[in-house]
């Protein structure tokens, strides 16, 4: 055990550890990504289709037998799904407790 | 007969007496007691870290009754379960099975800012051995601005286990008030049109990544940091559970059963190393005053790596997201999302937040396995 007791120095030193490893750790979750492409052969024209495909229409939602609160509440809640970058979302039905 | 009778009932109930915590209890045991029944309070009545605090509280009230006979039985495992640091490992089992990575694989830049909010810890650190702790002890206290109770209660039972108590006490309570203490740090360092910067949808992250990354995260820590391999490893077991699809049993037991039983016994046994005579002293307001310190500077750390990457992206990256670096899961990324939404309503920075978020995680632990290889005996 080395005996640093100048608490600047330990400071840098830890930071630099910490920094250094998750810098390692950011490249290695890259070169994951390339053996990921390589093993599935993924084309960055196949990539831009899944990330960037053309929005589809909102999907209906069931809005048979359903007031106009729930059509209210079926539309905020695909909204906010779709927000987070879900396409293509159905609530098929909703459960009030 | 009657004077022996009467003679007798007084001798057994002075021995009562004699042996019953009331003929032996102290001002400071009292102290504690009340001290319990306040961390009950902002437990049940505030909702602060209830599910930790509650038991933690409770431990503390127990542990301050004399005469307890806490040296055996069910209190002393649990104690034992802490001191032999069996319990930490089971919670991050629990919580890699809890823990989607997605987000930071997607996007490993944010690895930084979880190494970013470490400066909080350090700083800490460095106040605690200003203030004339000794380095095992800085370090420990120095921790609690990682917001990672399990990793916080790990690195201070092999390096200062005298401190337990106020360490863990610290670091659940100001793990609860972080929707308090980040947002006034988030918005004095950043510009409105900095919160207000929108960015852009992540990219799907496949389920080969999502099952090597916790594979080899594991492998490259733990040869490098011994010392957290049963820390890093629980961890990404149990999201190597989740991920891989085919231990969905074991990835609901680690997340559900596990995890809740493991919290109780390691709560309960935080609480009980909370007896008076070693939580009623001016190191413990110092320790409370250093873990806002932490707290602060860590959310300050992250946000200012946030603004480092806006500007080097071209107003690419939202800063906000820097701060939940502090790896306060989901609390700190929850918060962002929050100050995000404030500036932009159209603004939805969950799921980019929860990068540094989950980050910060490993970050705490890769800084407790740094002070581990330096202050720790081998």
């Amino acid at each position: 055990m080395h005996e640093t007791t100048n608490p600047t120095l330990i400071m840098l030193i830890n930071m630099t550890i910490v920094f250094a490893v998750l810098f390692f750790l950011s490249l290695i979750i890259r070169f994951i990504k390339v053996i990921d492409d390589m093993l599935f052969k993924k084309s960055p024209k196949q990539e831009a289709e899944v990330t960037v495909a053309p929005t589809a229409p909102a999907p209906e939602p069931a809005v048979q037998g359903m007031d106009l609160k729930d059509k209210e509440l079926i539309a905020v809640l695909t909204t906010a799904i779709m927000a987070y970058g879900y396409k293509d979302v159905r609530i098929h039905s909703i459960v009030k407790k | 007969m009657e004077a022996d009778f009467l003679n007798s009932f007084s001798v057994a109930l002075h021995s009562v007496w004699v042996n019953s915590g009331y003929s032996a209890i102290t001002i400071n045991n009292l102290i504690m007691i009340v001290v319990g029944m306040v961390l009950l309070y902002l437990a049940i009545g505030k909702g602060f870290e209830p599910l930790l605090l509650a038991p933690i509280a409770f431990g503390c009230i127990l542990a301050n009754f004399p005469y307890n006979g806490f040296n055996e039985g069910v209190m002393h495992a649990i104690s034992e379960g802490i001191k032999m640091e069996i319990f930490p490992p089971l919670i991050f089992l629990g919580v890699g099975a809890m823990t989607d990575f997605g987000p930071l694989i997607a996007a490993p830049n944010t690895l930084l800012m979880g190494a970013a909010a470490q400066f909080g810890v350090f700083v800490a650190l460095y106040g605690a051995m200003m203030l004339g702790f000794t380095v095992p002890q800085a370090a420990s206290i120095g921790i609690i601005g990682g917001a990672d109770g399990p990793t916080a209660i790990y690195l201070t039972t092999k390096l200062a286990p005298e401190l337990l108590g106020a360490v863990a006490v610290a670091a659940y309570s100001y793990m609860s008030l972080v929707p308090l203490i980040q947002p006034p740090v988030m918005r004095l360092l950043t510009t409105k049109k900095e919160r207000e910067t929108k960015m852009s949808q992540l990219r799907n992250v496949s389920r080969f990544e999502k099952i090597v990354f916790p594979i080899v995260a594991t492998i490259v820590i733990s040869l490098l940091l011994p010392p957290i391999s049963s820390l890093i490893g629980m961890l990404m077991l149990g999201n190597l559970f989740r991920e891989s699809g085919v231990t969905d049993r074991l990835s609901d037991t680690a997340q559900n059963a596990l995890i809740n039983t493991v919290t109780i016994f390691l709560a309960l046994g935080t609480g009980l190393t909370m007896s008076g005579n070693d939580f009623l002293k001016v190191a413990t307001l110092e320790i409370i005053f250093l873990g806002l310190v932490a707290f602060i500077f860590g959310t300050a750390a992250g946000v200012l790596l946030g603004k480092v990457m806006y500007y080097c992206t071209g107003g690419k990256v939202n800063p906000l997201i820097g701060s939940a670096g502090v790896s306060a899961v989901p609390m700190a990324a929850r918060v962002s999302q929050i100050e995000g939404q404030k500036a932009n309503p159209s603004n939805y920075l969950l799921m980019h937040a929860m990068g540094p978020n989950v980050a910060g995680v490993i970050g705490t632990a890769v800084a407790a396995g740094t002070m581990l290889a330096m202050f720790g005996a081998h």
